[in-house]
């Protein structure tokens, strides 16, 4: 079984070398082998999931050396989950983009570069999601920002050079801070692999374990875009085209926050952060849902919407209770789905109707249905309309913070629902505006009625600041009435999934438990990597500077922290 | 080269007890240059600046190997001046320096085709403020220049105020003055309509007087009224 562990990693990776030695001249065959690898993928990463949850933490050293030299790749119930839901919605967006790109192709579009870029990229968030130990994180995080550059800029339009430049230098800063972290946490401990560095840093000195954990929180903070660090995620990807900008949205976001759940429970277990997470929750949720109502562009709008649910995530990893880690776990999954999902139906509005601002978009409900109930559907569960999944994983999130019954806690949960009822607000915005509003009321999209001081009526075309749909290859989108039915599919499909969530709800709340149990206790991770990496506990240590005692690191960090 | 050898009893497991102290300043110092230049708004000097940084962070990395030691292949069989078996240095942290170089080459490359595109696009490597941070500073102008136009406004109010004032308070004395003119020339035309009257009178008398001769008439008073 472990065989197939590295695979998610690998098989795109080989499939773009591939794609190179074809060349471009079969794009039929290239699409062929994208389509073939992903589904194979995405069928792997099931059936991981399932080992992990059925067998516990599978663990593979690669090239088989042991573990403070060689490679470990571990799939526990968090990367099996996380790497599961990231196959299937990487699957969704390339048909989609497949879809769309053939149908641009027409236009002479160059798309020679896309491709490779996302399978590339495809292959770093798995890479990351399969780390066991912090440089192999970074490489995969290095693997995923690069393609990601590339994806964010291709085309090389004017917004997107703009934008893409803000990315990739926020993209860039965070990967400098990344190195520094590992250069300091290998000088601290003397390793980087996950497993013993969880059994190491609990003997270091608080504050070291500190800066350590403070670096770290940062480097994937700006990743997941929570509040202070998020200033480059609502101007970078709705410019990015529409599958592209779905794929970040939904993936890197959480990418993020999967190695913030995974360093926090495995590394730095007393909570030293505690606080400065649940400020950072709440701000994310309360700002971003702000900065959300404020939009007419659908894009930003989303965007927006996307930072302050990253902040219910923070919540959940703050508060910290096994409760709240698999409220945050279900959020994470069902958020992935449904956020993608919104994007991929906004790229089919755009394309209908030449914009994606809501002041110019009107009477869809009418005029395109099946858009509207793609729209509602996802939409609601964002909100957290009873009986969706959005509902059910905020409901799990929220019981967690009742419990815990701090002060803070219970502010925030304050903070929660004022947040989900303004994502309602918002959502019915962009559905009063662009589905049931008159499409007479608003004339034609982009033409406006001016009076003329004559009496003669004028429809003037005004071009308020956002921009039309741009599609992959970086042209102008020619407005059309029919949807590529690989579109159309893959957001079907997508919505499906999401609310598969729901249907399921019940199934998938026990496993999310099981994974919360078992990242609450480190001793399955760390004992699964040392049967692997034959590894018995700790190596010798010089026993006469320990400062703590090994089993009781973070009581004496707390006392020495709350002295402070 | 300087050694912090019994610097940091903190440091449990690391080769960072041994760390030499001129590799960490350096790359304490490029780091520095680094954020300084990232700071810009020029891709040209955010490519130095990242190049800057990335050697800085490579270099602590170094440091983290621990004090220099034997080539991992040759092993133990190399002695240091003193005679002494040398152990091989820490070969990881090599192995991330290596890849990190790479990292940072690509980057770079992918940089520099984007400030060239840049350049192309837009005549300039300049990255340029978001949307956002535009719309913002046009409302903060926009502010700037209503709350400007309301101090003028404000300004000229106060000034029309004051000049309404002089020009009433000017009316006012020259009110006065005519009319103490007036009065003046009023009381001038009197007493001249006085010294007509006496002097008809006195022509009068003059007529009288030819017939009485020892009549004299008396001088006008000059404060009639």
């Amino acid at each position: 079984m472990d065989e197939i562990v590295p695979l998610p990693v690998l098989l795109p990776l080989l499939a773009v070398g591939a794609k190179f030695i074809i060349g471009p001249r079969r794009p039929q065959l290239q699409g062929t082998i994208s389509m073939l690898v992903l589904i194979a993928d995405t069928v792997i990463s099931i059936v991981l999931l399932v080992w992990a949850d059925r067998h516990g933490p599978l663990v593979v050293q690669i090239g088989g050396y042991g573990a403070p030299m060689g490679i470990s790749l571990v799939v526990d119930r968090l990367s099996g989950l996380m790497i599961a839901v990231s196959s299937v919605v990487t699957l969704a967006v390339l048909i989609y983009s497949q879809s769309q790109g053939s149908d641009e192709e027409d236009a002479g579009a160059p798309l020679a570069v896309f491709y490779p870029a996302y399978l590339i990229m495809v292959a770093g968030v798995a890479d990351t999601f399969l780390a066991g130990d912090l440089f192999n994180l970074f490489v995969g995080f290095e693997i995923m920002l690069t393609a990601s550059y590339v994806l964010m800029t291709v085309g090389g339009t004017r917004d997107r050079i703009r934008s893409g430049a803000v990315y990739i230098m926020v993209g860039i800063a965070s990967s400098l801070l990344f190195m520094a972290a590992i250069a300091v946490t290998y000088a601290a401990a003397g390793t980087v692999n996950l497993a013993q560095l969880a059994e190491r840093l609990g003997h270091l000195p608080a504050n070291i374990r500190l800066a350590i954990n403070l670096l770290l929180f940062v480097v994937f903070a700006v990743k997941a875009a929570a509040f202070p660090l998020s200033a480059w995620l609502p101007d970078s990807y709705p410019t990015a085209p529409a599958p592209v900008t779905a794929v970040f949205a939904g993936l890197l976001t959480k990418v993020g926050v999967y190695c913030v759940i995974r360093t926090q429970t495995l590394l730095f277990p007393d909570r030293q952060l505690r606080g400065v997470m649940l400020v950072v929750a709440g701000l994310s949720m309360l700002l971003g849902i702000a900065g959300a109502v404020a939009q007419a562009d659908l894009k930003r709008l989303l965007s927006f919407t996307l930072i302050s649910h990253v902040g219910y995530l923070f919540l959940g990893i703050a508060l910290g209770s096994v409760r709240a880690l698999a409220g945050a776990l279900f959020y994470a999954a069902h958020h992935i789905t449904v956020q993608t999902s919104l994007f991929l139906v906004t790229g089919l509005i755009e394309r209908r109707e030449g914009t994606g601002d809501i002041g110019r978009i009107s009477g869809l409900a009418r005029a395109a249905p099946i858009l509207a109930v793609l729209f509602f559907l996802p939409a609601m569960n964002l909100a957290g309309i009873p009986p969706f999944s959005g509902f059910l994983a905020k409901l799990v999130l929220l019981q967690a913070a009742a419990a815990d019954g701090h002060a803070a806690a219970l502010t925030l949960l304050a903070a929660a629902l004022l947040t989900s009822l303004l994502t309602l607000y918002a959502m019915a915005k962009v559905w009063s505006r662009a589905f049931w509003r008159d499409r007479d009321e608003a004339g034609a999209p982009g033409e406006h009625q001016v009076v003329l001081p004559g009496g003669a009526g004028v429809s003037v075309v005004v071009r308020r600041g956002s921009r039309g749909a741009i599609g992959i290859g970086g042209q102008r989108l020619a407005r059309s009435e029919s949807y590529p039915p690989g579109m159309l599919a893959a957001t079907c499909a997508l919505v499906v999934v999401s609310l598969g969530f729901t249907v399921w709800a019940g199934p998938i709340t026990a496993f999310t438990q099981r994974a919360a149990v078992e990242l609450g206790d480190r001793d399955v991770y760390i004992s699964a990597v040392q049967r692997a990496s034959g590894l018995s506990g700790l190596p010798a240590l010089p026993t006469a500077q320990v400062p703590v005692a090994p089993t009781a690191p973070s009581a004496a960090a707390q006392a020495r922290g709350g002295g402070r | 080269m300087k050694t912090t050898a019994a610097a940091a009893p903190a440091l449990l497991y690391g080769p960072g007890v041994g760390a030499s102290v001129t590799l960490v300043t350096i790359g304490g110092l490029l780091v520095v240059c680094g954020v300084y230049l990232l700071l810009g708004q020029s891709l040209t000097r955010l490519v130095l600046g990242m190049i800057l940084a990335g050697n800085g962070i490579n270099l602590l990395l170094m440091a983290d190997a621990g004090p220099a030691g034997a080539p991992a292949l040759l092993g133990p069989r190399v002695r240091s001046a003193t005679g002494r078996v040398l152990p091989i240095t820490d070969p990881l942290p090599q192995a991330m320096i290596l890849t990190a170089i790479v990292i940072t080459l690509s980057m770079t490359a992918f940089l520099l085709a984007l400030a060239y595109r840049t350049w192309q696009v837009t005549g300039d490597d300049q990255v340029q403020d978001d949307v956002e941070d535009r719309r913002i500073a046009l409302k903060a102008r926009r502010a700037d220049l209503k709350a400007d136009l309301r101090e003028r406004k404000a300004q000229y109010r106060a000034d029309r105020r004051t000049v309404l004032a002089r020009s009433r308070e000017r009316r006012r004395e020259l009110r006065e003055s005519v009319g103490q003119a007036r009065a003046e020339l009023r009381a001038r035309v009197r007493l001249q309509r006085a010294v007509a009257a006496r002097a008809e009178d006195f022509e009068f008398i003059e007529d009288a007087a030819q017939s009485d001769t020892d009549f004299q008439p008396a001088p006008p008073r000059p404060d009639r009224d």
